[in-house]
Formats: C-alpha cells, sequence, structure tokens
C-alpha cells in the first residue's frame, strides 16, 4: 500500500506540493510559537532585571536577611544560619556568592599603642568586632597584610579605609577590648594587620562598599565564632546580615514560577526560625514579570490564530481539490470491492506520509522563522540584533505533533464525503445542484451579525478595556475573534450577492456579448458556487493581509507619534545647574539663586536644527478649594524659538502656532489646559495667580488648550491596589520673559529639533566635552525601545509573518486553482477551438472569468480589510499604547505595503495567466478532442 | 454538382515515441461533392478520425494538399483557418461534445454568436432544434438530456449557421441502433432539404447503405472508393 501511495503521490505533483508548502508552512509556524515564547520570555526576564539595574543602580538579584544573635546562643539563630548554607540548594540557583557578615554590638576599645597623638586625641573609641565570610579572597589590601587566620594571644583584624581614616589607626596598632574577653578571662588584644578594600568594584560580594563599614574591625570568620558563640563571651549579641547573591541570568523563563515558589519556601523558613527579610527585589521583578509573561504569551497565540485557521483553510480546500480529481478512482475502487474504511485509511496514510516528509522540512523554518520573529523591529522591517536562543525540546515537538494532527485531521475530513461516492451516485452527485449549507444556515449572517454586536459591545467597554489593560489584563481575545469572524463573514455575504451581481450584468448586455464573454458570464454563474470556497480564501487572505498591516503600523506609528508628543520635541535636555543651595541650607542666603550656564554653545553642533529654552518647573496656584491638589506644571517659553522645536500632531481645535501668537502678543498672557475651565470655570482673559519658588506670579489667560507639547491633561496612573483610575494634570504655559523678570533666572530644559530628528551630535558632544546633564531623553532611543519590546516586537513579528504566509498562499491558491480549473476544461477548450474560436479568444474568456472571479474578489477582499481595520483597529490599539495613548488613534495604512501585497497578487495573475496561454497555444485541438472519447 | 472539398494525395505521418514515424494515412486522394453525405468506413485506427480533421482543417496533412471551394487550405493563415471553421465548417463529434454550462438552446445560440450569424438568432436556434425534433427540450442543460439527444442538439449546433460543411464524427458511436438510425436519416433529410454537405465517419455496417458517397479506409490507406449511391 505504501508504494502505491508513493506512486499515486508521484503523479499528482502540483497538488502534493501544495499540500507540501501548506503543511510545512503550518508545523513551522506551530513550532515558530514555543520557540519565540521561550527566546522571547528570557529576554524580557533579562531587560526586567537590566531596566531595575539601570533605574535603581542596585543589583536585584540578592536575597538578604538579617537576624540578632541572642547572648548564650539561640537555635533559631542555627537554624537560619542553616538556611544561609544551604541556600544554593534550596533555591537551585546558582550563586555568585553567599555572604554572612557578624557584628557585634558596638564596645568600646582602647587605642594601646605608644603615638604621641593619642594623648591629644584619645585613644577611646566604639567599634564592633566584625567578620565577613571569604573577605580574603575578595579584598585587596591598601597597605599591611590580611589577617592571620591563627588565634594568637593578640587577634589580628583588618578595617576599610574609611574605618581607618575615622579611628585614626595606623598598621601595628593594638586595641584593647575591656568587655571582651580573650583567652583565660583577660581583655581581648586586636592588632591591626592592614588595611583592606575591594579587589574588583564590580565583584557581586560586595553589596556593601568596604567603605561603609565605619567601625568595623574585621577578623576571621573561625577566630570571630570562637570568641563569641564559645564559653568565653557568653554575655555578647550578635547581629548577622546574609546575602546570598544569585545568579539570575541562569535564571530561565520556564523556571520562574518554580523558582518563586522556592524562593519563598526558604523566607518562609527564614522568618518562622526569627530571621527578618531584608531584601528581595528579584521577587517583585518576577512578579511583575509573570505578569507581563501572561500577557505576552496571550497576545501572541491570539495573534497567530487567524493565520493558523487560514492555513488550516487552505489544506481542506487543496485535500478537497484533491479528491474531487480523485473521484473515479475512489468510486473505481469501490467498484472493485475497497470499503469505505480501506479508502479512509488510504487517505490517512497519504496524509501522514506527508505529514511527516513536511515536519523534517519545518523544524529548520521554524527556527528560521523564530530568528526573524525576534529581529523584526516593524512591519515588514528587520534588524540586526543579537540573536534569540533557539532550541528544540519537548514542548516544541509537541506543539508540531500538535499541528500535525491538525493537519491530518483538515486533509482527511474532506475523504469523509469523497468515500462514500460509489460509481453510480458519482453521476447522480455530478448532475445535481444543491444549494450550500452556509447558505441555507444563513451563516454569513449570523457570522456577520455576531461581530457587528462583538464590535458594539467592545465600542461600549472602551473606557473599562483602558483601565483593565493599564492595570495588567491582556487583550480580550474575543476582540481579535470578532475582527475576523467580521472578515469572515462580510467574505460570505459578498459571495451570496456577488451572483446576483454577475447576473445583472450578464442580463443587462446579454444581446451584445461577444461568445467569449457570454461563455466566461455562464461559466461563473453555472458553476460558481462550486468555486465558493477559493473566492472566501481570497477576501481572508486580502482582508487580513491590510488588517495585519493596519494593526502593526498603526501601533507602531501611534506609539511613536505619543512619544514625540510627550517628550515635545526630538531631544529635551536639561544641564546641571550651579546655584547656592549650599549656603541657603547653612542659612547664608535665602533665595536659591542660579548661574546660567551658556547654553548657545549647543546651537553651534553640527546636526542642532534649532533650540528652545523651556522652562518646566512644578509650581503652585491659589485654587479656590483646598480639597484637591492645587499643583501644577508651569511651563515657560519664547514663542518662536518654541514653535521652531516643538512638534504639532495636528490635535485639538487650534493649532499650536495659534496657541503661540496669542503667548506672544502679551508678556503676561499664560495660555492654561482646558481642566481649568471645568475645575475652577475660568473663562478667557480670566487672571490666574501661581507661585514658584516663593514667588507669586498673576498671567492672563489667552487660552485653553487640550493639547500642548508635553502636557498630558488626563493621565491613567496605577492605585497601590493595582487597579487604575485617573488624574488631572493642570498645565500653565506663561512667556520665559515674565517667569524670569519675577523669579530671577530659572533654570530652564533645552529643546532640540535635529536633523533627521537623531540625537547623536548632541549626545557625541555631551560625551566629548563632558557636559553634566541631569536629563536627556530622545524619542529616537525610546522609539528604539518600543520597537525591541518583546511583546510589540512579537506582534510585529507574527504581523509580518502572517503577512508573507499569506501572499505565498495567494499565490499557490491562486495558481492550483486555476491550472486545475483549466484542465477540467481541456475538452471544452477543444470543442470551442474546433467551432473556430481563435486562442486569442479563449484567453479572452478565461481573463474575463478571472476577472469577474479572482479579480473582483480580490477588490472585495481589500474593501472589507479597510472596513475591518477601521472598525477594529482603534480597539484592539488599546492593548498596546494604553499606557501612552494621549493623542487620538490615527490608523496608519502605508501604501508601500498594499503595493507590496497587490504586487504580489498581480504577478500572481500574470504567472497564472502566463501559464493558462502557454497551455492554451501549446494545446493540440485534435488532442483536447481525444480527450472527450476516453 | 461540383465537388466542395478535394484532397490530393494527401498523408499524415505522426512521430511517436522511439523516434519513429506512424504513417496515419497515406497517398489519400478523394473528393467530397456538394449536397451529398459522404461516409468514410473504417475499423478502429484505420485513420478515418485524422482524415476527417485534416479536412475539417483542424489538423494539416504532412504532404499533399486540401481545397476547400477550390482554396489550399495550406496556403491560409491559421487566423482564416479559424474563419473557416467559424462560418463555413460546422462539427459534430462522437463523444458529447455540447457545453455543459449551456442549455440546449444556448449551445445552438452560441455557435450563431461565434459565426456571426447577422440574421435572428433566436428565431434561427429554434427553428435547428425544432429540425432535429428537440423543440420542446430547448431549456434543457446537456446533463440532463440522453445521449442521443445531446448529440441531436450537437446536429443542430453543427448547422445553425449555415454552415458550407458538416464534419460529424462517429456520430453515432454511442448510440444504440435506433437512436443511430434516426440521426442517419436526420443526416439525409438535412442534405435533401436543408442543402446541406455532411461529411461522417462510421465503422456501423449497418449505415453504409444511407450514404451518397462512400470511402473505405483499411491502415491510412484508401481501398475502396467513389461508390455513388441513388
Amino acid at each position: 500500500m505504501f508504494r502505491f501511495l508513493i506512486q499515486k503521490l508521484l503523479h499528482k505533483k502540483w497538488m502534493v506540493v501544495s499540500l507540501l508548502i501548506g503543511n510545512i508552512l503550518l508545523i513551522a509556524i506551530a513550532v515558530s510559537h514555543p520557540m519565540y515564547k521561550r527566546a522571547a520570555l528570557n529576554r524580557m526576564l533579562t531587560d526586567e532585571f537590566e531596566t531595575y539595574i539601570a533605574q535603581t543602580g542596585e543589583y536585584p538579584g540578592i536575597l538578604s536577611f538579617s537576624m540578632t544573635r541572642q547572648a548564650g546562643g539561640d537555635e533559631g539563630f542555627d537554624s537560619v544560619n542553616d538556611l544561609y548554607l544551604k541556600g544554593e540548594s534550596l533555591l537551585e540557583l546558582p550563586l555568585l556568592a553567599n555572604l554572612r557578615i557578624m557584628q557585634q554590638t558596638p564596645t568600646s576599645a582602647v587605642n594601646i599603642s605608644e603615638r604621641p597623638d593619642l594623648v591629644t586625641w584619645g585613644s577611646e573609641m566604639q567599634v564592633r568586632l566584625s567578620c565577613m565570610s571569604d573577605l580574603p579572597a575578595h579584598a585587596a589590601m591598601v597597605s599591611g597584610d590580611i589577617y592571620n587566620a591563627e588565634e594568637d594571644e593578640v587577634i589580628q583584624a583588618v578595617v576599610g579605609e574609611q574605618a581607618f581614616v575615622e579611628m585614626n589607626l595606623l598598621v601595628g596598632d593594638i586595641l584593647e577590648f575591656p568587655r571582651v574577653y580573650g583567652e583565660d578571662q583577660t581583655p581581648l588584644r586586636v592588632q591591626i594587620a592592614g588595611v583592606f578594600t575591594y579587589s574588583d568594584n564590580t565583584d557581586p560580594y560586595w553589596v556593601n562598599a568596604p567603605d561603609s563599614y565605619e567601625d568595623a574591625l574585621f577578623i576571621d570568620e573561625g577566630v570571630f565564632e570562637e570568641l563569641f558563640f564559645g564559653e568565653r563571651n557568653t554575655h555578647a549579641v550578635v547581629l548577622a546580615n546574609w546575602h546570598t547573591i544569585l545568579d539570575e541570568s541562569q535564571l530561565r523563563a520556564e523556571n520562574v514560577d518554580a523558582f518563586i515558589e522556592r524562593s519563598n519556601e526558604m523566607t518562609r523558613s527564614i522568618t518562622r526560625a526569627g530571621g527578618r527579610i531584608t531584601g528581595s527585589a528579584y521577587l517583585d521583578i518576577l512578579e511583575e514579570y509573570q505578569t507581563n509573561c501572561l500577557r505576552a504569551q496571550t497576545t501572541l497565540f491570539i495573534l497567530q490564530v487567524p493565520i493558523i485557521v487560514l492555513l488550516c483553510a487552505f489544506l481542506f480546500m487543496i485535500s478537497g481539490q484533491m479528491l474531487s480529481m480523485e473521484q473515479n478512482e475512489i468510486s473505481i475502487l469501490k467498484s472493485r470491492g475497497a470499503g469505505r474504511g480501506q479508502i479512509l485509511l488510504l487517505y490517512l496514510g497519504q496524509s501522514l506520509i506527508l505529514v511527516f516528509v513536511s515536519f523534517v522540512a519545518a523544524l529548520p523554518l521554524g527556527m528560521f522563522l523564530c530568528q526573524v520573529l525576534g529581529s523584526s523591529s516593524a512591519f515588514l522591517e528587520f534588524v540586526r540584533r543579537r540573536s534569540l536562543e533557539v532550541f528544540i525540546d519537548g514542548e516544541v515537538l509537541l506543539y508540531a505533533a500538535g499541528a500535525m494532527a491538525l493537519s491530518v485531521l483538515v486533509t482527511v475530513i474532506p475523504a469523509f464525503r469523497y468515500s462514500r461516492i460509489s460509481i453510480v451516485n458519482l453521476k447522480q452527485e455530478k448532475s445535481r445542484k444543491k444549494k450550500a449549507l452556509w447558505k441555507k444556515l444563513y451563516l454569513d449572517v449570523v457570522i456577520f451579525s455576531i461581530s457587528l454586536y462583538g464590535l458594539y459591545s467592545f465600542n461600549r467597554q472602551r473606557e473599562s478595556m483602558v483601565l483593565e489593560v493599564l492595570s495588567g489584563a491582556t487583550l480580550d481575545p474575543l476582540l481579535y475573534f470578532s475582527s475576523s469572524l467580521f472578515i469572515l463573514g462580510a467574505g460570505l455575504l459578498a459571495l451570496r450577492l456577488w451572483p446576483w451581481l454577475i447576473r445583472l450584468i450578464f442580463r443587462i448586455g446579454r444581446k451584445f456579448w461577444k461568445p467569449e464573454e457570454y461563455t466566461s458570464f455562464l461559466q461563473i454563474i453555472r458553476t460558481g458556487d462550486r468555486q465558493v470556497f477559493i473566492m472566501e480564501f481570497l477576501i481572508l487572505t486580502v482582508a487580513l493581509g491590510i488588517f495585519n498591516a493596519t494593526i502593526a503600523r498603526t501601533i507602531l506609528s501611534n506609539e511613536e507619534a505619543n512619544l514625540l508628543y510627550q517628550l515635545g520635541a526630538d531631544v529635551v535636555m536639561q544641564e546641571k545647574w550651579r546655584d547656592n543651595s549650599s549656603q541657603v541650607a547653612m542659612g547664608l542666603a535665602d533665595k536659591l539663586v542660579y548661574e546660567e550656564p551658556d547654553s548657545n554653545r549647543f546651537l553651534e553642533i553640527d546636526g542642532v536644527e534649532a533650540m528652545a529654552k523651556v522652562i518646566n518647573v512644578e509650581a503652585t496656584w491659589n485654587a479656590s478649594s483646598n480639597t484637591a491638589s492645587n499643583s501644577v506644571k508651569l511651563m515657560g517659553v519664547t514663542a518662536d524659538a518654541f514653535g521652531r522645536v516643538a512638534k504639532d500632531m495636528g490635535e485639538g481645535t487650534y493649532s499650536l502656532v495659534q496657541f503661540l501668537n496669542v503667548l506672544g502678543s502679551n508678556a503676561r498672557a499664560v495660555i492654561v489646559s482646558s481642566n481649568f475651565k471645568t475645575r475652577e470655570g475660568f473663562a478667557l482673559g480670566d487672571s490666574i495667580t501661581f507661585t514658584y519658588n516663593g514667588t507669586s506670579m498673576t498671567g492672563t489667560i489667552y487660552g485653553f488648550f487640550d493639547y500642548f507639547p508635553s502636557s498630558v491633561l488626563t493621565e491613567t496612573v496605577i492605585l497601590q491596589d493595582g487597579t487604575a483610575d485617573t488624574q488631572e494634570n493642570y498645565i500653565i504655559v506663561a512667556n520665559s520673559s515674565y517667569i524670569n523678570n519675577c523669579c530671577g533666572v530659572t533654570p530652564y530644559e533645552l529643546w532640540f529639533a535635529m536633523e533627521d530628528g537623531s540625537p547623536d551630535p548632541l549626545a557625541d558632544y555631551i560625551e566629548q566635552r563632558q557636559v553634566e546633564v541631569v536629563k536627556f531623553e530622545n524619542v529616537e532611543q525610546m522609539s528604539y525601545e518600543i520597537r525591541t519590546e518583546p511583546i510589540l516586537q512579537g506582534t510585529n513579528g507574527i504581523l509580518t509573518m502572517s503577512f508573507i504566509v499569506i501572499l505565498i498562499l495567494c499565490a499557490v491558491g491562486f495558481l492550483i486553482y486555476w491550472v486545475l480549473s483549466i484542465r477540467e476544461r481541456e475538452l471544452l477548450f477543444g470543442v470551442l477551438r474546433a467551432m473556430g474560436m481563435s486562442r486569442r479568444g479563449i484567453v479572452r474568456m478565461l481573463f474575463n472569468e478571472q476577472f469577474f472571479g479572482s479579480v473582483l474578489f480580490i477588490g472585495v477582499g481589500a474593501v472589507i480589510g479597510v472596513i475591518a481595520s477601521r472598525l477594529f483597529v482603534p480597539l484592539i490599539q488599546i492593548a498596546y499604547t494604553a499606557q501612552n495613548q494621549v493623542l487620538g488613534v490615527k490608523l496608519v495604512t502605508e501604501a508601500e505595503d498594499m503595493v507590496r501585497l497587490f504586487a504580489y497578487i498581480g504577478i500572481m495573475f500574470v504567472i497564472c495567466m502566463a501559464v493558462l496561454i502557454r497551455l492554451i497555444f501549446r494545446m493540440k485541438i485534435t488532442n483536447a478532442l481525444k480527450l472527450g472519447e476516453d | 454538382m461540383g465537388n466542395i472539398i478535394e484532397t490530393i494525395n494527401i498523408s499524415r505521418h505522426f512521430r511517436v515515441a522511439g523516434g519513429k514515424n506512424f504513417i496515419a494515412l497515406s497517398d489519400i486522394s478523394i473528393q467530397i461533392p456538394e449536397r451529398s453525405l459522404t461516409i468514410l468506413k473504417g475499423r478502429s485506427g484505420s485513420g478515418k478520425t485524422t482524415l476527417i480533421n485534416i479536412l475539417g482543417a483542424l489538423d494539416a496533412p504532412t504532404s499533399g494538399k486540401v481545397l476547400f471551394d477550390g482554396e489550399d487550405l495550406a496556403i491560409m493563415g491559421e487566423k482564416q483557418r479559424e474563419a473557416l471553421r467559424r462560418e463555413r465548417i460546422g462539427f459534430v463529434f462522437q463523444s458529447v461534445s455540447l457545453i455543459p454550462i449551456m442549455s440546449a438552446y444556448e449551445n445552438v445560440e452560441f455557435a450563431l454568436r461565434l459565426a456571426g450569424f447577422q440574421g435572428n438568432r433566436q428565431k434561427r436556434a429554434e427553428h435547428c432544434l425544432k429540425l432535429v425534433g428537440l423543440g420542446g427540450r430547448m431549456k434543457h442543460m446537456p446533463q440532463e438530456m440522453s445521449g442521443g439527444e445531446q448529440q441531436r442538439v450537437a446536429i443542430a449546433r453543427a448547422i445553425a449557421h449555415e454552415p458550407r460543411v458538416i464534419f460529424a464524427d462517429e456520430p453515432t458511436g454511442e448510440l444504440d441502433s435506433a437512436t443511430s438510425i434516426q440521426v442517419m436519416k436526420l443526416f439525409s433529410e438535412l442534405v435533401e432539404t436543408e442543402n446541406m454537405t455532411i461529411v461522417m465517419t462510421t465503422h456501423d455496417q449497418s449505415l453504409m447503405g444511407m450514404g451518397d458517397r462512400l470511402y473505405e479506409l483499411q491502415d491510412g490507406r484508401l481501398v475502396k472508393g467513389e461508390e455513388e449511391h441513388g
């Protein structure tokens, strides 16, 4: 049977190639999901840690805990210490360092060295005898030597540089501890053996810098235990700090859940034994990661569903086509006694062979796709960046198996119908004309209505959706589902109406149609039902293609527009200003006075197009009620300079230029955010008094704005309990000159318009001249961060991938369908040629048929795609930019994408026509006619 | 009575696998008189279909000449041959050659469109279908009719645009003998009443006597020819 199958497959090259393409794509996409997910999650994990380090400057991967050991021994202490020792095995994660610092409570010591200066400065001090595990390995000696581990009569100690100075010590000094007993209950003597610092300042071991131990004399750990845990100093109280420093780079995304569990178990044990957790920043990071992780997984999954469904539909279609070509064989097999089960088995076998062959090719393709996903920076754009770690594991194989099962299922399902055919009812079947099930059940109307209902209810919940997304929820899969249903339903609806349109066109010109058009219209009208599937397929591919392209483009351009608006200009920086704050602190001056740096030097840099000085400070205003906050953002601008750098995003009733014009018309003019109107009932011409740096100013309101560069009037904030709420921000924009006149020179930000928006020339200048800046933000950098954020990148990647797959499917489906439909009709062409129709006539006939069949539906698909984008993209957008969304969502459809899509389709069309024309020109009439004699 | 078609020593060779020549027709010279029913007789593989294809300008001889109304087919271009087939020739094939998506009426009307028939197409199509006895089944689709009915529609289609000659390749091949005789009678009537010239092939011995002229082919050669019947 195997050989029979192989021969059968070789016989149907075209079909087999299409089935293979479909299968390979399906499996590759399925396996790329877990591969990419894994890689993306790991990257997210790394990013989360890196962001924390960048923001706080602290290393988060440390579990710190502490406990005081009570005098005379402490069981709890011993068990906490035990947990510390077992940390690595309890957490099942490699450690960078495992550190214990023990210190006695401060005690007095006397420097008994013979030094004349001690007489003057005093020789008594408060110190702590301390020990730090494994210190010699991590310390570098500044002078003297490390301590000797042997316990002699005089114990050796080392101190940090800061302590060395603070305690006024010299190497070789000996301290005597009246209340700490050495051997024979005599006061302990400690000699300063050396001064240490860290051997490597990036060593994670140094949770606290050596200089932070200002009163510590470090002695050997063993000696410390001997001294304080034994019988000699039973009265001593010891404070221990443990730092278990995790190698978080070894933490894999898939182990995060288990690790959190283990870590929690360990901290619980520590707390139970009486220890106190003093630091576990990584847990918060990991928990935040878990939320993001769920979001990422759901989003990536939702996005992949349509393309998987499309691939299944493709396989179903091709498999059905193949079966319909094999109807004769099936009926012959059956007439020879093959049972229905055997026929099904035959097709199952065929399907399995194809699926396994595809699997071999799909794995590497899946890995490639995964890299493509990881390198996409925008829709159909890729950047080179560190490649993703991709590997094959059980989960990948599971996904592959799932996809293979799905493929077998959809390719064998059509066989159920065809396996019933016998030679007798084959002919009957052929002559019978049945109304399609979906038409009878009005599935198109049903699906379309459901999607419209979905759209309606999502639009109603819009506000709450924003809040949900902000508090960490994912986009409702039903939303994406609704959009897919919309495309599906609208497509079917178009297909229901289409025959009527063709009939109308046919009727109108019935008398005048040339034979070619006459035949092609009749062909469409009389056999249109058989083409419904390929038509719907065409509609789906084109509409989804447009929809995907629009989502991807819109999300990104929207994010960038919002970034630019919220920042205000290409680059916003603030130089560090000198002031008299130290004098103010000491009471020598009563008002803060700033020293203005020379900002104009930045204007001379190549690449800087324009610069504006913008005062941007927190101030207060004289609110009529004290119940709400009276803080306000005060901006001071110079109208003309500001107009050259600030970006007008085209929102709101008035343009930026109009606002700046009224502002410039009067020195005391201010424009204020429109929410002042609702809160205070302000009107144009009213006065508003505001205070900055102790100085009151009064301005006249010349305008209210909803949008002004960098101003966010209504902000959604996440409350402590994780829910989201909206917060009103109040903004006053005044003339810089007025603020400076009243308050003196006030520190300002510098806003830059850069050539091509690139901040590099400025950044280079700052680095070369070592300009001290307190703020340096630029749109390019922010946009890069957004583009490489795993969820958005995954989204772009998947949408790009879907788009490419759609193009391939469109091409293959189109080609296959038409070549087959030509082959089927070879006899008919022979007859037409014999009757004297020219070759060109036949080509014209086919062209007409394609035009009113395929091309028309490509158009319908495009229209549906555009409508679906308009209706659904603003909602889907919420899932990505809820946080930053200030401006209205603008749908972006890049002409380039559409050109690509239609160019591909056009090329397909041309290839198809070329194949057809070749077929027709090579066809021998006499041979074609003989075909009919079989 | 002039000859509408005349062949002069035509041969037709086919290249077959292995580079050999297969001689389908060899040195055939026949004349088809106007307003006659000519029968080309022979067993399967004798070359009669090849001959009728050449006569109908669907195929060209390897050597020799075919004169149609005195014109040499070989010096006509493809366009002229297409026009010839469209306007002056009608075909009836052995197998069912109707256009499956068109009803009986539409099939006939289509031939008129194709031939650029100038008169009232509807009247002419209806007339032709009545002529073949299918006046009552004009709206039927091919698959709803029997083999004999379909063949009669094919004949109606072949004669609709008033061609000079009708070529019928085994028109009775798939029909029972009673239906075959009906078709033959129809041909005779068409010659009588419509002044048609009909050339047909058959291997059916019982029909041989119904033609005006009979040529017999065997292995691509003419073995018997120019038998005139009353």
